[in-house]
């Protein structure tokens, strides 16, 4: 990667400059109270700057960029908090029937999503929303069609979604299926998390038929599972990096000005050297989540997936635990912002596997690369 | 994050091929002392330098190869690949003497002095920090009083490292006590075999003597041997402090690495799903490590660089300091045995004494500016962030 990404430099500048003009915090406050946290504009907004086609083959209505540019785009929602299903439509939905479409699949789904006409994510968890535990939806033959029943725990932005892939028990396989969000026996129970700035849900399905059509993978459905939860854990860790970088700079704005004693309390050696530390968490994840980004399927991608997942989240948690300490009495208010990236930072450390469950995949990727002896 | 393009991985392979035809090997188990070790070292020094290789990021015109910082990260590689010995106690001449000789030295000191630290016959240490003036380096007080064309020098240094094995001092005297601290600092080469000067080695807490202080009482500096002019020897050391901040953290990475291989053996010996997992924690961190390395260094071959290199300084050091906490836990009271062979502490490998490791990473954490300074420098230089009252604006 060069140092000069100018390209790179550039979307950074104009995905800001639309959310800032779009949801900032005053309106994102607005925004949280509503029920479906979603602003619709913005939304189309997001399609005409290209951002959902971002990664996506020109064939299917894209423009065949890279993760490099995605997590530009992430990264600075991240920053902005804005609650727009960009991640559970692209890296979610659109990278599922990418990875486990076939070209029809492919045709018949992603051009409207790369339009922003239709919302996607992907159901991945059991009802408990940990990736290492049994999936609880499973897949039934019932004379002769293929019927989905159970329950996905935790699913990102569902309320809003046209459709979603969902994975399920398969007999001894793992199965990969499409399913209408409207369809017969979906029923989508909104949560309440204490992360205002998201909206997920349990998605109940009873006796859902799936059309043939709708069946994606074939292959090996358990790697591809896999991989979609890599490379959700890499998007939350740069969604965690954007909020960083703001956590850092709302921070030092704020200890600069407020006086105690007749001094800015940012002179002190306590508060500044928080600071620094909350710079240095922030550079950090930064770093990793880039690599991590950066090497999408490369030798050493599942390293470094498991690599940012882990320290990011840990990362974005410890920081705000910090930042809070730094604004001291308002930053124990609902007034002030810094408690809304408190929240997103822990719910962020928990969604698609917490911390230690990629230090274990890290540990799974070591004894697969340590010869033995 | 360095992928060699053509240019870059023929000097690669160039420097690659030197090494397999000339570096030493077996020479770990003849470094038993410390003199020992020196001998390794010089004797590799010459070799590199009879093939050009000594001083890569040296100007051609001394000796040097105007090499790149993207060259010089290979030939680190390259040496911690081929396990030849590292010239570290040629440290301080060839990267903190050569540095500030060649961008505030006159010719003459040039010339002086260059020809022999290329030949390993020049060993350097510091003479910056006294006891009263460690974080507050400004503060010093060693006096050099003009007396025609020479300085008459009195006073203390500390910290020195390899001081009782050196044959020059790079040395921060006070020459005029009347004006703001750092507006009276002379910077002067001094010469360590010169009358009046004592130097004791000082017994480290793991009971041996890295570093020494350095006792002068009447010693006479030429005024030929002054580094820019008088009193703007403040300005001269901040050169020789910030060449600190290039590659010279590449072996130091490659040690933790090390060190976290062997933090997995153990962690896969106990067998637990936790201990595996806190192993794999720190190669996470190490891995970070590595790669914000690169991307500082990086941004410093484009100009970019600064007082970041502080993150680097304090992440390293502070997380050298956790991973072998963690270690002494795992390793149990196997690891509370004293170690008994001779060490290398600037090794860029492990050499199997968790306790050693442990011990030695206070000094990173406290040397070169400690953890402080540094969160100070991140807060004021790196943040903006407004700076602490100073009541001793002038010396008193």
């Amino acid at each position: 990667m060069e140092p000069n990404d100018e390209l790179a430099d550039e979307l950074r500048a104009s995905t800001r400059k639309a959310l800032d003009d779009r949801m900032p915090t005053s309106v994102l406050r607005g925004v949280i109270d509503t029920d479906d946290r979603f602003d619709r504009g913005l939304y189309a907004l997001a399609a005409d700057l290209g951002w959902l086609g971002l990664t996506l083959p020109e064939s299917v209505g894209g423009v065949g960029g890279t993760w490099h540019e995605l997590a530009v785009v992430i990264e600075e929602l991240g920053r902005s908090m804005a609650p727009l299903p960009v991640v559970s439509s692209v890296v979610l939905g659109a990278g599922a029937v990418l990875l486990a479409g076939d070209d029809d699949q492919q045709q018949r789904l992603l051009p409207d999503l790369a339009g922003g006409r239709t919302i996607a994510t992907a159901a991945l968890t059991a009802a408990s929303g940990r990736p290492a535990d049994g999936l609880t939806a499973r897949l039934e033959r019932r004379d002769g069609a293929v019927v989905l029943s159970g329950v996905s725990g935790f699913v990102t932005d569902a309320h809003l979604a046209t459709w979603m892939v969902v994975a399920a028990v398969d007999g001894a396989d793992v199965g990969l299926v499409v399913v209408d969000a409207a369809a017969p026996g979906v029923r989508i129970e909104r949560l309440d998390t204490t992360d205002v700035t998201r909206r997920l849900a349990h998605v109940h399905f009873d006796g859902v038929v799936i059309e043939a059509v709708d069946v994606l993978g074939g292959g090996d459905n358990v790697e591809m599972r896999r991989e979609l939860l890599r490379r959700a854990g890499v998007a939350i860790a740069l969604d965690s990096v954007g909020g960083l970088g703001r956590v850092v700079e709302t921070t030092v704005e704020y200890v600069a000005e407020r006086e105690q004693f007749g001094r800015k309390v940012g002179s002190f050696q306590a508060v500044k050297h928080h600071c620094a530390n909350l710079l240095i968490l922030s550079e950090t994840s930064r770093v990793a989540a880039r690599a991590a980004a950066d090497g999408i399927g490369g030798a050493r991608w599942p390293e470094w997936a498991a690599v940012a997942s882990s320290y990011c989240g840990d990362a974005y948690t410890e920081a705000t635990r910090i930042a809070v300490q730094c604004f001291g009495g308002v930053g124990f208010t609902w007034e002030y912002d810094i408690h809304f990236f408190m929240k997103r930072a822990r719910l962020s450390q928990q969604l698609f596997g917490n911390p230690t469950h990629h230090r274990q995949l890290l540990v799974d990727e070591l004894r697969f690369a340590t010869p033995v002896g | 994050m360095f992928d060699d393009d053509a240019d870059l991985q023929a000097f690669r392979l160039r420097y690659r091929e030197f090494l397999h035809e000339f570096a030493p090997h077996g020479w770990r188990a003849h470094a038993t002392t410390t003199d020992a070790t020196l001998d390794i070292q010089r004797s590799w020094l010459r070799t590199l330098a009879a093939h050009g290789w000594a001083a890569p990021h040296w100007p051609a015109e001394y000796g040097g190869m105007d090499a790149t910082l993207a060259e010089q990260i290979v030939m680190q590689q390259e040496n911690s690949r081929a396990g030849a010995p590292a010239v570290t106690m040629f440290g301080m001449a060839l990267v903190h003497a050569a540095a500030t000789l060649l961008e505030f030295g006159s010719e003459e000191q040039r010339r002086r002095h260059l020809p022999h630290i290329l030949q390993g016959d020049e060993i350097w240490c510091q003479g910056f920090s006294e006891p009263g003036a460690g974080s507050d380096l400004a503060a010093l007080s060693t006096r050099a009083v003009r007396d025609g064309d020479r300085y008459i020098v009195n006073g203390q240094k500390i910290w020195s490292s390899g001081a009782d094995r050196a044959d020059r001092c790079l040395l921060l005297c006070r020459t005029d006590p009347d004006v703001p601290k750092h507006q009276g600092i002379t910077f002067l080469l001094l010469d360590l075999r010169s009358p009046g000067i004592e130097i004791r080695p000082i017994v480290s807490l793991l009971g041996s003597g890295e570093f020494c202080e350095v006792f002068m009482t009447d010693v006479v500096v030429p005024v030929t041997d002054r580094v820019g002019e008088e009193n703007e020897g403040w300005h001269i050391c901040q050169t020789t402090l910030s060449t600190e901040r290039g590659p010279y953290l590449l072996p130091v990475v490659n040690k933790l690495r090390d060190e976290c291989a062997a933090m997995w053996t153990m962690a896969e010996a106990i067998g637990t799903d936790h201990a595996a997992q806190v192993a794999a924690g720190f190669h996470a961190e190490v891995a970070i490590l590595s790669e914000l390395i690169d991307r500082t260094l990086l941004q410093a071959a484009f100009g970019k660089s600064g007082n970041e290199s502080s993150i680097l300084k304090v992440y390293y050091s502070e997380l050298s300091q956790r991973l072998t906490t963690a270690a002494l836990e795992m390793a149990g009271l196997d690891a509370q045995l004293a170690w008994t062979e001779a060490f290398d502490l600037n090794s860029d490998t492990f050499d199997g004494s968790w306790g050693l490791s442990h011990y030695w990473s206070w000094s990173w954490t406290i040397a070169g500016g400690s953890n402080e300074i540094q969160r100070n420098i991140i807060g004021e230089r790196v943040l903006g962030l407004p700076r602490e009252p100073r009541p001793e604006a002038r010396r008193s």
